[in-house]
């Protein structure tokens, strides 16, 4: 009966969310207003007694553009902070706004590395890779619509001192510590939300297909990275043997010398296509939030089921009790509640049942309230990564026909000096 | 991909052979009807073996196509199985124009062993000659199963080759033994093959051990020189073929990761309903690029290892040449320091006959039976005859080196030109193959461009644009 209530809502968010989504296109998020950029990297060391801790700083500068706005940011502003700083205020914000996808950091420890891949966190090149990562993240949360305007994220942006403490402060480790474990505990649901879990299994394959193509892709360009320098090789033979030959050597010579080239020339497309792999990284980690998101549903509406199931049960209770049915017990020692007790009895029953059903309307609520906000957020989501899946395949198209032409352009060069040969 | 054809690509015809033996009584005119029932009960192999027949021969000619007066081609393997053994025989077709030739057309059937024996009949009958390469009874068997297609065609190849170079060569063409090779009928054949080698060709060995220190000095200073770059030429081929092996290694790894690629993107299409076309677009292209890469990898050992070995081999035969022609020279040395050597003695003998008269202690010596004098006198004797023997000897083999270096010396310049042109092409198809890969997956990324760049209208706002920014030009 109850569960047909909320059957029927559903129909009516999925409009709501189609209006809000329209709606959306043009929320506000702090981004249209200001300018933010992690620009630089530093290595730190804690002061500790004897052991010395290395860490790394990020610099974070912000700087609002548009003039009319808000007065109560800083103008300018630029502060350090450390990758465990972001990870609080992450943390935060998943346990503050569950029905959101909350964008993902950038790898803690480097997956799907191959050869020439730093995985050392204090490897310039991971640096740097990290740095533009963090800044990715900053940007995602600033363009959110509702993630944008949080306080702490604020804070985190521009209050130099004190914002462990006042992040504390919000309480939110208590609860982000309970709900994690809540979400450890696979769920059985009664009558599980087809919606969500339809997007839980999305969620799932995507995280399948991208982690296949990256460990894939991975693989691929460590062999095109082994093919092309191996030609160094055959530039250098050819170059030996060019100073033996009198009519060969000048073509031998420049052949060996786009050989070279041909070696050489791997390094920077390569570089350029691990961008694209991190950004395919990205929404590996957003397949996870996804299915995050979905998970927090499910354990309000098992909090939902549970509720109803107890007030099945004490009205059955109070159903026995009225038509006199005792229990075992008093059936045994022969004692019979007289009309007295009996009204106790279905008087706390009554009450009992009461809160219960008070219990379930609030657990309705919250899931119904979660339910629409995560869906409207999961639409501007799936948006979003439709545009961001279809750049980054596009950069990576490109990335690829600037290598072919690089290749052909390199070869044909080499059957010229070749051809040159008398 | 496993190929039927490879398996068992030739007809066995255990026919064959024993009709060859038995018709050489026969009158046929026309020899091509010999061979009818072999022609037409073996299954003539796949396309690929008849094309073949018109192997690239062309180029080894400095005048074209038709104008050598004697062209020869091998093609069309066959499997013969015998009571004692199974073995490939090639077809040998020779056109000519020549007059020792009795008539202009000639095929026969010749089975490796019988290239063998011929290239070792053009040894020894020129010895100071550079005779082209045969390919090694093994060389290609470490890759290759001996009775695969694969073996069978590289080796015929090769075989092609060899006979080609022969027949190209102004005097090796004209040997005789080279005829009965081309012309023989089966029986005939036999009796030349079974004849006993010549002793010559084995002289070159037993010189060696003795010639070690002759070898050091007066080896010429021109052929030391081509020695040395030949040996340094063949180091760096051996070189470019090791560093292909390894790119070829590397090459299949990577045509088996990208067989993994594509299904990713198919399989991932059907869970994206909007992006599935992207991903397609990006299945096929990945696709595509297989095929690319797949017929590099093909191409690879005939294109590139076979020519490769091929040239190590001849590289071996100039060395081979160079050492006859050491030989021969080295026996010129021996007669000279021999004939220096009793000029010498009897010039002692002389000088003690005047000094000594004909008694007493001297190199003539004394024995029971004959004086001092007595000795000295057979020995002079003995040299009187032996020193005009040996200066006719030096100056005959003075000529004969004079003559090897003359035709060794025609042939390395030959071989010079050859070489220029053969590593050249080489390379060239090297480069192309790669050229050819190139644009196959230029064009297909190309065409999937233009499905992946459709304009997203539904989109918000995205800090991808952002993103794009980051990403360096």
């Amino acid at each position: 009966m109850m569960e047909d209530n909320t059957r029927a809502e559903s129909f009516e968010e999925k409009e709501n969310a189609n209006t809000k989504m329209q709606a959306l296109k043009k929320e506000e998020c702090i981004l249209d207003h200001m300018e933010i950029c992690v620009t630089e990297a530093e290595k730190r060391e804690t002061g500790a007694l004897n052991i010395r801790d290395f860490y790394t700083v990020y610099l974070i500068e912000t700087k609002v553009t548009d003039l009319d706005w808000n007065g109560t940011l800083n103008k300018l502003s630029s502060l350090w902070r450390r990758y465990s700083e972001f990870e609080l205020l992450r943390t935060y914000l998943e346990v503050t706004y569950p029905y959101i996808v909350v964008p993902p950091l950038p790898e803690k420890k480097v997956i799907y590395a191959w050869q020439k891949i730093a995985s050392d966190t204090f490897d310039p090149d991971f640096v740097d890779r990290r740095r533009a990562g963090l800044e990715n993240f900053l940007l995602r949360v600033a363009s959110h619509p509702i993630l944008s305007f949080d306080q702490q994220f604020i804070g985190f942006l521009q209050q130099e001192e004190g914002w462990g403490e006042s992040i504390k402060d919000t309480g939110y480790l208590q609860l982000a510590e309970s709900k994690l474990k809540a979400l450890s505990v696979s769920v059985r649901l009664k009558q599980p939300d087809k919606r969500f879990e339809a997007i839980k299994n999305y969620g799932n394959e995507l995280q399948n297909n991208l982690g296949n193509l990256l460990r894939v892709r991975a693989r691929l360009v460590e062999r095109l990275y082994g093919i092309h320098k191996l030609h160094a090789n055959y530039g250098r033979v050819f170059s030996e043997w060019s100073a033996k030959e009198k009519e060969m050597g000048d073509g031998l010579q420049r052949a060996g010398h786009y050989l070279d080239s041909l070696a050489a020339g791997i390094d920077m497309p390569l570089e350029e296509e691990e961008l694209y792999a991190d950004q395919l990284k990205e929404y590996l980690f957003f397949a996870g939030a996804l299915q995050a998101v979905c998970r927090r549903q499910e354990m309000l509406q098992l909090q939902l089921e549970k509720a109803e199931a107890q007030v099945l049960t004490r009205t059955i209770e109070k159903d026995n009790v009225q038509k006199g049915k005792s229990g075992l017990m008093s059936r045994l020692f022969g004692s019979v509640d007289t009309e007295e007790v009996r009204e106790l009895k279905v008087n706390l029953l009554d009450q009992r049942i009461q809160e219960g059903k008070d219990g379930i309307h609030s657990a309705q609520e919250e899931l119904s309230e979660f339910s629409k906000q995560a869906l409207i957020d999961i639409e501007r989501f799936q948006q979003q990564k439709i545009s961001d899946l279809r750049e980054t395949l596009t950069g990576y198209v490109i990335l690829q026909i600037k290598m072919c032409r690089k290749g052909l352009q390199t070869w044909t060069h080499i059957r010229d000096c070749l051809e040159a040969i008398p | 991909m496993a190929d039927p054809e490879e398996a068992a690509v030739l007809e066995v015809s255990s026919e064959c052979k024993s009709t060859l033996l038995k018709k050489e009584d026969s009158k046929d005119t026309d020899i091509m009807s010999n061979y009818s029932t072999s022609l037409e009960g073996s299954v003539v192999a796949s396309p690929s073996i008849e094309s073949f027949s018109t192997l690239p021969d062309q180029e080894m000619s400095e005048f074209g196509l038709d104008t050598r007066d004697l062209q020869v081609k091998v093609d069309n393997p066959q499997k013969h199985l015998d009571t004692l053994e199974t073995y490939i025989t090639f077809r040998i077709t020779t056109r000519t124009s020549r007059a020792e030739f009795d008539e202009t057309e000639y095929v026969v059937r010749r089975r490796y062993n019988d290239f063998i024996w011929l290239r070792q009949k053009l040894v020894e009958a020129f010895p100071t000659h550079l005779i082209p390469p045969l390919p090694g009874k093994h060389t290609l068997i470490a890759q290759l199963d001996r009775y695969s297609k694969e073996f069978i065609v590289a080796r015929m190849a090769l075989l092609h080759r060899f006979l080609n170079r022969v027949a190209n060569h102004p005097v090796l063409s004209c040997n005789q033994s080279m005829k009965v090779f081309l012309t023989a009928k089966p029986s005939e054949f036999l009796i030349h093959r079974k004849s006993r080698q010549g002793f010559l060709g084995r002289m070159s060995t037993s010189f060696h051990n003795l010639a070690a220190v002759y070898m050091m000095r007066q080896r010429t200073q021109e052929f030391e020189q081509v020695r040395e770059y030949v040996t340094s030429l063949g180091e760096k081929l051996n070189s470019v073929d090791r560093i292909s092996q390894r790119i070829h290694k590397e090459r299949q790894d990577y045509l088996s990761e990208l067989n993994q690629m594509h299904p990713i993107f198919t399989l991932w299409s059907a869970s994206e309903p909007e992006l599935s076309p992207v991903l397609l677009a990006m299945a096929a292209a990945i696709e595509h690029n297989t095929q690319a890469q797949q017929h590099v990898l093909v191409t690879f050992t005939p294109n590139i290892v076979q020519p490769l070995k091929e040239y190590l081999l001849y590289i071996e035969a100039v060395k081979e040449a160079l050492t006859r022609r050491d030989s021969v020279q080295i026996e010129y040395e021996l007669t000279v320091e021999e004939l220096k050597k009793k000029r010498a003695e009897k010039d002692l003998l002389l000088a003690e006959e005047q000094t000594s008269g004909s008694g007493g202690f001297s190199l003539g010596g004394a024995s029971l039976w004959k004086s001092a004098g007595e000795v000295r006198d057979d020995k002079l004797q003995k040299l009187a005859q032996a020193i005009p023997h040996l200066v006719k000897q030096v100056e005959e083999h003075q000529d004969k080196v004079e003559c090897a270096n003359e035709n060794l010396r025609a042939d390395l310049d030959r071989w010079q030109y050859e070489k220029k042109d053969e590593l050249k092409k080489l390379f060239v198809s090297l480069a192309n193959q790669q050229i050819k890969y190139y644009e196959q997956c230029l064009a297909a990324w190309e065409e999937v461009l233009p499905d992946m760049k459709v304009v997203d209208t539904t989109s918000s706002y995205s800090p991808s644009n952002k993103l794009q920014l980051q990403v360096p030009s």
